[in-house]
């Protein structure tokens, strides 16, 4: 499954038989991950918290409509889907039924984590850059960025978002918050359509 | 010229004393303008405290707000910015107890005082909440959301608070979803953004709101360097106020600039007199002096209204110099054309009077004062015109130019043929007034606003789109104190949730909801769980669960702290953000307090008041403001003129007993009557149907009315003196065609008031004049 993801982001993306001529720069990065980003994808996600003693896991699909609707489907330990539709967030439950629905504007800590996930899939530099202080580094065979929020208007609860992956491909999304929490989502490749 | 000098001194002075009078009694006499007093006296206690305080409450003192761009249906690019950037300007101008403009945030700071009062606060605190079964779904429940992505909210509430109750308190008090865009408040069509604001000034307070308002203008202006131009639109109960007096002054300010000039003019053409401008104004100024001083002495305090009115109906007392200036002959003293109009002065006077003066037996008292202000001022005109004129008037009084001297009285003559005519004309106005498709009488108060109706417009859609209950219907829960006051409401909570439901009406909103009775809060407190017994739940629900030890240690000592706690009072809230959601909702007075019930689309009241009627709950009214002031409308209308009915018969029975013939009674009387009778059908005819405005015209049509026909009267009773009808008919004629002139331009104004006393007085002086003429024509050669 792994290698077949691989092997047909291999032949999606054109620029990997390039490589990085030269030093990366967040557009360079960014370009090949939106031709494969509107694609569903598994994750595995680990949540660290202080308040825990061991990390809460959970894993699903995430599929992303650009250029603003982000949905992810948790499949397990739970059933449980979130939409982000450009400011809304809407929950459904097991059944697909609606339990909340709330402006993304009333969250700080919520907007930046969709705005800047999204921001990443459809490839939007700029929006990354009104948005967080960006520094990309990596090497050929794997790249950075971190992403350090803007002169926090509020006491903000995010610290900072790292994301990484290989050339074509987002790996992961790192969310550290400033409590020492943490969320790493990792995305493990294509679902196969039927 | 010294007789001139001498003349001009005396007017000087006289108008000193009187100014100083004036002044005087402006600055001692109370005079009051909350309309509270216009209640009748049998209600006068709770409905006019009530009044008094909505007056002063916070309701009246929001201000509704739209911000977009200069042209039209281009939307904001960025309405959040605008709208903060707005919002924040505004908080700095100092001039507001708050301004909001969009949903509530999810942060600590918005939630503070959820947290801190949650024990306490709706909804009702359930003690199963602390078992160890609904604590483990609580825990379960933390899991999942900690998986979800507000991790950092959630643990800042979570360890003194893990069933989350913060949240489920916050969230009865998000206001009802305005539409958003970009998280803050947009109109329907999303092109503007919207905030509502409440201004520390009182709303009654025009003043201090204009300058308010001013700044809210100056401060969009101030965007356009960032925004680009912006237009700002208001509205709110303040707004429309200042919107309505602004017009008024607009008004007033034409009509006097126009109609000094014009009175002025008519008057020196005819009396050819500079002197007889102020000699005019003197009798005015005194009646206005001494009928306020009197009305004082006798109610206490004089109602503004009862001195609008009352100037207007005072205007009668102008007729009295000019009759006697018109009597004046060359080389006669004044004195003694003074004493020739007495008996005419004194019939025309006392008659008025005595139609006047039974108003004052009303239960209105805005009646009652205009009744006593009006008879006092007539009767002080009166004697100034008899005792104080002649003495200022110059010795050496010219006679009035002629206009032949025997065309008028050969004019008034001939008239006599017009009796028929006139008395056909009444019997079609007063056919005209029985037979009618529509309602006599007025019953929209929306069309005596001056309002324009583009203001009336933007505030329906402003609470609209804001959500802001309606004006018409609201409830109130009468009560000793807060406490009893809150208990009420919280019985009258299931049944307005039930009708709510139903779609009786749309949402309600007051204190109960959010705050319960000090009996409930301490129930609550009560039973909330001891150290205890919270631990070994807890323990029991963590068990299995991968919570770190010590997680909800917080939670154990915030209840142990808790249950110690006193209730919450709206005392206590004072300061806080919760209060300003929760003071409009309550009002105070030295009788009592009052909980508002504030309604949004009740579509039928009926069920309203039966629901509370079968709630047995005491103190509860459902007020319709509308209806309310309806009534109020029709009750003043209903009592003037049942009073002015008996001041009729009294002025009849005055008019017997002065003039002393039938002949002569129905001389006067007759033409008073139909003038009266065919107004009313003309105006109502015109303007379709009548308001109490009209009502007060008609008032003044009868006064003036019973004035020329008494002096034609007496005129025509000297037959052998052609010199005496003639100057009688001037006179009459003169003080018609100043009345008239006046009145018609009252009649151009754009503040319904003032239109219709001035239609209404216009056509009725033109009558009265034509009718007093035709019915107290002498027959030819006879002698009465």
């Amino acid at each position: 499954m792994g290698l077949l993801a691989v092997s047909a982001a291999m032949f999606l993306s054109p620029s990997i038989t390039v490589g990085y001529a030269s030093d990366l720069d967040l557009e360079s990065v960014l370009r090949p991950i939106v031709a494969n980003s509107a694609e569903e994808v598994t994750f595995k996600e680990s949540r660290f918290l202080g308040v825990v003693t061991k990390p809460l896991e959970s894993s699903g699909t995430l599929r992303f409509d650009p250029p603003d609707r982000l949905i992810k489907k948790v499949e397990k330990p739970f059933r449980e889907t979130a939409i982000a539709d450009k400011d809304r967030l809407t929950m459904l439950d097991a059944d697909g039924v609606e339990t909340m629905s709330i402006s993304l504007w009333a969250s700080e800590e919520l907007r930046l984590i969709f705005d800047s996930l999204r921001a990443v899939l459809r490839g939007d530099a700029a929006a990354l850059r009104t948005l967080f202080d960006v520094s990309v580094s990596g090497s050929e065979t794997e790249w950075k960025i971190d992403l350090l929020p803007k002169a926090a208007q509020d006491e903000g609860y995010i610290a900072e978002i790292v994301v990484r992956g290989v050339p074509g491909r987002i790996v992961s999304f790192d969310i550290r918050e400033t409590n020492g929490d943490r969320a790493l989502i990792r995305l493990l490749g294509s679902v196969k359509r039927s | 010229m010294t007789a001139v000098i001498r003349t001009g001194f005396r007017i000087i002075l006289a108008f000193a004393v009187l100014g100083g009078l004036a002044a005087a009694t402006i600055m001692l006499v109370p005079i009051r303008s909350d309309m509270s007093v216009l209640l009748p006296e049998d209600r006068n206690g709770e409905l006019g405290a009530l009044f008094a305080s909505f007056r002063d409450g916070p309701a009246n003192r929001t201000i509704m707000i739209s911000l977009g761009r200069e042209t039209p249906a281009a939307p904001l690019d960025a309405p959040r910015a605008v709208s903060v950037a707005y919002r924040t300007a505004l908080e700095e101008t100092g001039l507001f107890e708050f301004v909001t403009n969009g949903a509530m945030r999810l942060d600590m700071a918005t939630l503070a005082p959820f947290y801190d009062h949650r024990y306490r606060l709706n909804p009702a605190l359930d003690p199963e909440s602390f078992s160890a079964e609904r604590l483990r779904a609580a825990l379960l429940r933390l899991l999942r959301e900690l998986r979800g992505f507000s991790g950092g909210l959630l643990q800042e509430i979570m360890q003194a608070d893990p069933t989350l109750r913060t949240l489920d308190v916050a969230r009865l008090w998000q206001l009802p979803s305005a539409r958003t865009r970009q998280g803050v408040w947009v109109d329907a069509d999303g092109t503007h953004v919207l905030l509502l604001a409440q201004t520390k000034s009182p709303g009654f307070n025009l003043a201090d709101q204009e300058v308010t308002m001013a700044r809210m203008r100056q401060v969009a202006e101030g965007l356009t360097p960032a925004f680009g131009p912006l237009s700002l639109q208001m509205s709110g109960p303040s707004v429309i106020a200042v919107a309505s007096r602004e017009v008024a002054e607009n008004e007033s300010l034409r009509l006097v600039l126009v109609s000094v000039p014009l009175v002025a003019g008519l008057l020196i053409l005819f009396l050819r007199r500079f002197s007889a401008l102020p000699i005019l104004f003197l009798p005015l100024g005194g009646a206005f002096v001494v009928a306020t001083v009197v009305t004082a002495v006798i109610y206490g305090d004089v109602h503004v209204t009862t001195l609008g009115f009352g100037v207007t109906l005072l205007g009668i007392a102008v007729d009295y110099p000019l009759h006697l200036m018109a009597q004046v002959r060359a080389g006669q003293r004044p004195e003694t054309a003074a004493r020739r109009i007495w008996s005419a002065l004194l019939i025309a006077g006392s008659t008025t009077v005595f139609a006047f003066l039974p108003l004052a037996g009303s239960s209105f008292p805005g009646l009652a004062q205009l009744g006593v202000f009006t008879a006092a001022g007539l009767a002080t005109a009166v004697a100034i015109t008899r005792w104080v004129l002649p003495v200022l008037m110059s010795a050496s009084g010219q006679a009035d130019a002629d206009w032949g001297s025997e065309a008028p009285a050969n004019i008034h003559r001939a008239l006599r043929a017009g009796r028929s005519v006139a008395l056909v004309l009444g019997a079609i106005a007063l056919s005209l007034l029985l037979i009618r498709q529509t309602p006599l009488w007025q019953q929209d108060l929306a069309a005596l606003s001056p309002v324009p109706e583009t203001l009336k417009l933007r505030d329906r859609a402003l609470r609209r789109d804001l959500n802001v209950p309606d004006p018409r219907y609201v409830m109130t829960v009468a009560g000793r104190d807060v406490e009893e006051v809150l208990r009420r409401s919280e019985s009258l909570l299931p049944g307005l949730q039930r009708l709510k439901a139903g779609g009786t009406m749309a949402d309600f909103d007051m204190v109960a909801r959010y705050l319960p009775s000090k009996e409930r809060q301490e129930q609550a407190l009560r039973k909330l769980p001891d150290e205890d017994r919270l631990q070994k739940s807890l323990d029991d629900a963590l068990q299995g669960l991968s919570f770190k030890k010590g997680s909800f240690d917080p939670f154990l000592r915030s209840v142990a702290e808790r249950r110690q706690e006193e209730p919450l009072t709206l005392q206590d809230l004072s300061g806080s953000p919760l209060a300003v959601r929760l003071s409009p909702m309550v009002l105070e007075s030295k009788n009592g307090i009052w909980a508002l019930v504030l309604l949004r689309h009740l579509r039928n009241p009926g069920e309203l008041r039966n629901m509370v009627e079968k709630s047995g709950v005491e103190g509860v009214r459902l007020l319709d403001l509308k209806q309310s002031a309806q009534d109020l409308m029709d009750g003043y209308r209903e009592e003037t003129l049942r009073w002015v009915a008996v001041g009729a018969a009294l002025a009849f029975s005055m008019l017997i007993v002065t003039l002393r013939s039938i002949r002569g009674v129905l001389a006067v009387a007759v033409p008073v009557f139909l003038a009266v009778l065919i107004t009313m059908a003309a105006v109502a005819q015109i303007t379709g149907s009548l308001s109490i405005f009209h009502l007060v015209g008609l008032l003044m049509v009868a006064g003036l009315g019973i004035d020329y026909a008494v002096f034609l009267r007496r005129a025509s009773e000297q037959l052998g003196d052609p010199a005496e009808t003639n100057a009688a008919v001037r006179a009459v004629t003169l003080c018609a065609v100043t009345s008239f002139s006046v009145f018609a331009l009252l009649a151009t104004a754009g503040v319904p008031i003032l239109s219709q006393i001035g239609l209404t007085v216009a056509i009725g002086t033109a009558l009265s004049l034509l009718l007093s003429l035709v019915f107290t024509s002498p027959e030819r050669g006879r002698t009465l």
